[in-house]
């Protein structure tokens, strides 16, 4: 078993695309679509890597990525970010905030794969 | 005192020394003239002497040379004022 | 040797010691050494020139006959220079500034450079100096006689010495006067040796006194013990004529030719005036102070009808001090020459420019200015001059030599050129003085001095006859010369002082109140009013003048080598590396100054117009120079409001800045958040349609439910970008609009229908108010329509009540038909209202993810565009959107 990743994104298709094409690699995906408790529940799920949509209903992806680092019980794990933005300015704030890949939409399937398995080693 | 008070002290007295010397050098000529262009001057010259000499002699010899005097210590700080 | 021969030898070596002496001086100066020669004791000592033979012996006589009297000769001069902080320094600043060469030029330069008061100033000096120089020869010569009276020998008359006395005196000072043409019109040759025999006069004067005193009598006591009683009346000093003599002498220090020669032109360092101001009156007490008493031995020792205007060299002879006796002479002889010298420098000086020149200049009007050398011709007339000069002074001699007449000239003169004061201290201390006021005025004084002292001073030998002198002009006792109408004054100088002075002042004045300065007058003024003021006033020519021709001229006058250099110079200033200067208003106003410095200033002007050809002033160089002090308060209040002005503009443009950096900042947000709702569809798309590709074992249902998710978001795409067109579309007004008269009601059947959908899988309860949607609308319906859509859509959306209700209602004002769209949620925070019809906008609660916020400003644009409002209503309960439509 590869492990667990937790998926924080509010758009129901690509929460679909992305359980689909991760499960079949093996992983166990939890999804979860609102951002005002997502911290939270990564610090319970506890996940391998912690997949982070940038615009989310309710809170931005940038605070919760920096809730995730101030709780000791997420602070190490791998984030990976994904924005449909695609602004420098974003790209920095995440980095400044201690993001672990970052990541444009639209994506390659196989990049994501690839991504997720390197940040759970 | 600030130094900036006192060097302002310091301009206003020059500056207050200055408009003096050039009073001075005014009144010089009409002191002048008070002295020696004035009825007054019959005053001392009537005809009397002092040590031989008629006294109308001593006035207006020792006017002319008063008149002289003041002038040679004004004459250099008006000078000075010049410059400035 | 016999004593004729030997005076003669004597007087030789000493004039020939005064040529090397002036001539190491020339030298040095020209050479920048002996820079003592321009120390304030030179000055000083040059001043003595107003100490002439006729003061050297004339005091003594006149102290003889009148006692303390010619102390007030002396006096005079004390008080100006007393005061030469007010007057003297100014004249010297104006005399430099202006580069004065005479007193003719100062007056003519202050009233607009005007040839006719150059001529009338400088016929008016030649009038009062001719008999003066007369008068040195006689002293001269009398004393002469004086000294070879006892021998015996027979000796040439008068006449041939005083002959020989001129010729050596021309020949002397066309030597040292006009070797060069300095643009100062200084001569340090001839100041040195005027310097030296300052100091030879005053010795020999102090030495005979101490003679006197000591050696005749015993002690000051003993010399005033002899005094005739009668010679120091008391109470007698203070007279009229006290009083006059001392305004004629402060007069003279300043207006006689000779006198503004040394005090101001020959002037070269302006502090050298401090220094003279007290040793200029000390030397003049020096000079005085033994006169008294050498004038009662004279009395006392000589013989009864004995010369007492010889006393000075008669009593040392009397007693047998013949080498006391020659130095007395050579006092004498130094007080005569350096007066004629320098007389004759300043007048000839003001004849050659301000007669010969002009005159010259008028006959060669329009002629080749290259054919001849203006600097030679003004040498030459400047050598005829003084030989002129010397040679009217020995006829007036010739002519009146011995009488009365002669030795009464010396206060005559004064009084003559005393005209020129009150258009003097007019034109240095008041601008409203003009050229007509100081023509008239000095016209006037000259006239009545004339009438009144110098032609009656003849005593019916000339002009006016005797009977006329006595009786009045035509037997009219109200003309009498010496009492004119019938002003009963016994001293005919002080009769004569108080009708020219007094109506000369008088005319100068009342005309200059009555007549306007031309406009070369005014600027004129202004700098010689205002001489230790800062600003340069505008020149008043147009420079239409080619340098080429102005070097040829300046080459005429100042010389070859000293134009070129002054060319280089200015061509140097102006930036030029080669060629000749341009013509600007400043190297013209320099090159007429320095011209002023050897032609004078109305000549220089005249000259240089003739050139640039040009009317001299313009109209608006008159209103320019005005005045000048308004000129610079405009300039000024120009300045600030132009800062104002700049700083008005920095502000527009900082603002500007702002708005363009906050479009900037709009616009990348925009883009931003476009980009942002075009890539999340474009994403799933591809996610699913590279799973689609790479995988091969799907199931139907799976194939099937991923194309279907490829499907929706494709169609989402196309709308957003509908919606992106279709905004931009409507927010330029370029939005094509199909009204018709439509049924409300089936406007919004058409919306409900097409959001069922969305209405059914919320379960949300629709409510309508059918009765009052029987309204008839003048729009475009498929425009109400899209925007009653996204109102029912977005209510179905974000309604977060558990039951949720949307509803519908219409109603009509006076002018305009209402629908309102109301649901029983939330509503929206008062914070938010704003937001919600911008662009792409998501409120901090409600908003779901996937959402364009497109929706509500593509509502409004539409009903911009059909003429009605969209707006958000708060109420107490969900929210409410309102549509006004015209009817």
């Amino acid at each position: 078993m590869a492990g667990k990743i937790l998926l924080i994104e509010d758009e129901p298709h690509i929460v679909e695309a992305l359980s689909f094409l991760l499960e079949r690699e093996g992983w166990q995906v939890v999804a979860h679509s609102n951002g005002a408790d997502a911290a939270q529940v990564a610090a319970l799920r506890q996940p391998d890597v912690i997949i982070l949509d940038v615009m989310l209903p309710n809170k931005s992806g940038i605070e919760i990525l920096r809730e995730i680092r101030a709780n000791t019980q997420t602070a190490q794990k791998p984030v990976l970010m994904l924005t449909a933005k695609g602004q420098a300015r974003d790209r920095a704030a995440a980095q400044e905030a201690g993001v672990s890949v970052f990541m444009t939409k639209p994506f390659s399937n196989q990049a994501i794969i690839d991504t997720v398995r390197s940040l759970a080693q | 005192m600030s130094s900036e008070t006192s060097s302002f002290l310091e301009r206003d007295q020059q500056a207050q020394r200055k408009r003096k010397t050039r009073e001075a050098a005014a009144f010089l000529p009409i002191l002048g003239v008070i002295l020696l262009l004035t009825p007054m001057i019959s005053v001392f010259t009537q005809d009397t002497r002092t040590g031989g000499i008629p006294n109308a002699v001593f006035y207006v010899f020792g006017v002319w040379l008063l008149l002289i005097g003041l002038t040679f210590l004004i004459a250099p700080r008006l000078q000075q004022d010049d410059k400035d | 040797m016999q004593p004729f021969n030997l005076l003669v030898t004597i007087c030789l070596i000493y004039v020939i010691g005064l040529f090397v002496i002036a001539y190491v001086a020339e030298k040095g100066a020209a050479e920048g050494r002996l820079t003592f020669l321009r120390s304030p004791v030179v000055y000083t000592l040059s001043l003595s020139v107003y100490c002439t033979a006729w003061t050297f012996y004339g005091a003594v006589g006149s102290a003889a006959r009148n006692g303390l009297e010619f102390v007030a000769i002396y006096l005079g001069p004390t008080l100006v220079f007393m005061g030469w902080w007010w007057l003297l320094r100014k004249l010297v600043r104006i005399g430099r500034t202006q580069r004065i060469t005479s007193i003719a030029d100062l007056i003519s330069s202050r009233y607009g450079k005007s040839n006719t008061l150059a001529v009338i100033v400088t016929l008016m000096a030649v009038i009062g100096t001719t008999p003066y120089i007369a008068l040195q020869l006689q002293s001269l010569t009398l004393s002469f006689s004086a000294f070879t009276a006892d021998s015996g020998q027979s000796i040439p008359s008068p006449a041939v010495t005083a002959f020989w006395v001129a010729v050596g005196l021309a020949v002397f000072t066309i030597f040292f006067g006009t070797r060069n043409l300095d643009a100062n019109e200084r001569h340090h040759g001839v100041v040195t040796a005027i310097a030296v025999e300052a100091v030879v006069k005053l010795v020999a004067l102090l030495s005979v006194g101490i003679f006197v005193v000591w050696g005749v009598a015993d002690g000051p006591s003993d010399i005033f013990s002899r005094m005739d009683p009668e010679l120091l009346k008391g109470g007698q000093i203070f007279t009229p004529r006290w009083v006059t003599l001392m305004f004629l002498s402060s007069t003279a220090i300043i207006c006689l030719p000779r006198m503004f020669q040394v005090v101001v032109v020959e002037n070269s360092v302006e502090k050298h005036l401090a220094t003279a101001s007290w040793a200029f009156p000390l030397y003049l007490f020096g000079m005085s102070l033994f006169v008294l008493p050498i004038a009662i031995a004279g009395q006392s020792e000589l013989p009864v009808g004995a010369n007492p205007d010889l006393y000075v060299m008669t009593v040392p002879l009397a007693k047998e001090q013949t080498g006391l006796a020659a130095l007395a002479f050579l006092g004498g002889f130094s007080s005569a020459t350096s007066m004629v010298i320098v007389a004759a420098i300043a007048l000839s000086t003001m004849m050659s420019n301000h007669i010969v020149l002009p005159l010259w200049l008028t006959l060669n009007r329009g002629r080749n200015p290259q054919s001849d050398d203006v600097r030679t011709l003004l040498l030459r007339a400047r050598r005829l001059s003084i030989g002129g000069i010397l040679a009217l002074g020995y006829f007036y001699y010739q002519i009146t030599g011995g009488t009365d007449a002669l030795a009464s000239i010396g206060l005559i003169a004064f009084l003559g050129v005393a005209q020129v004061m009150p258009a003097l201290l007019g034109g240095i201390f008041w601008q409203g003085a003009t050229r007509k006021a100081a023509i008239a005025g000095i016209t006037t004084g000259f006239a009545l001095w004339a009438y009144t002292l110098f032609l009656p001073s003849f005593g019916g030998a000339f002009i006016l006859s005797q009977t006329t002198i006595d009786h009045g002009p035509l037997g009219i006792a109200l003309l009498r010369p010496y009492g004119l109408l019938g002003l009963n004054i016994p001293d005919h100088l002080v009769h004569a002082v108080s009708w020219s002075i007094g109506m000369n002042t008088l005319v100068f004045i009342t005309t200059s109140l009555f007549t306007t300065p031309r406009p070369i007058e005014r600027r004129q003024s202004v700098q010689f009013v205002n001489v230790y003021g800062r600003f340069s006033p505008r020149s008043g020519r147009s420079h239409s003048a080619e340098p080429e021709e102005l070097l040829v001229l300046a080459q005429r006058i100042l010389g070859r080598n000293t134009a070129i250099k002054l060319f280089n110079e200015t061509a140097a200033e102006q930036g030029k590396s080669r060629g000749l200067p341009d013509p600007t208003d400043s190297f013209m106003e320099k090159l007429e100054r320095d011209f002023a410095g050897s032609v004078g200033a109305a000549t220089a002007h005249a000259m240089l117009g003739q050139i640039t050809g040009g009317p001299a002033v313009s109209v608006e160089d008159m209103m320019a120079v005005a005045d000048e002090t308004a000129g610079i308060m405009e300039y000024s209040a120009r300045l600030k409001a132009q800062s104002e002005e700049l700083t008005k503009t920095a502000q527009q443009l900082r603002k500007a800045n702002l708005q363009l950096m906050e479009l900037g900042e709009q616009k990348d947000t925009f883009l931003s958040q476009v980009s942002h709702e075009l890539r999340t569809p474009m994403t799933s798309i591809r996610a699913f349609s590279e799973i689609l590709r790479d995988s091969d074992q799907l199931e139907p249902d799976q194939l099937k439910h991923f194309s279907g998710v490829i499907h929706t978001e494709s169609i989402r795409l196309t709308r957003l970008l509908d919606d992106i067109l279709d905004l931009s579309f409507m927010e330029n007004g370029q939005v094509k609009l199909n009204i018709r008269r439509t049924d409300l009601g089936s406007i919004i059947d058409r919306a409900i229908t097409t959001t069922e959908t969305h209405l059914q899988e919320r379960k949300i309860l629709l409510k309508r108010d059918l009765d009052h949607e029987a309204i008839t609308v003048n729009t475009d319906p498929d425009r109400l329509a899209q925007v009653l859509i996204n109102l029912i859509s977005n209510a179905a959306k974000y309604c977060s009540a558990q039951k949720p209700e949307v509803s519908i209602s219409c109603g009509r004002s006076a002018s305009a038909v209402l629908i309102d769209v109301a649901d029983n949620g939330s509503g929206i925070e008062a914070a938010d209202i704003d937001l919600i019809f911008q662009k792409f906008s998501r409120l901090s609660g409600v908003f779901s993810a996937g959402s364009a916020g497109l929706g509500l400003p593509i509502s409004r644009e539409i009903m911009r565009n059909l003429k009605g409002t969209l707006t958000y209503v708060p109420t107490a309960k969900g929210a409410l959107f309102r549509i006004t439509l015209p009817l």
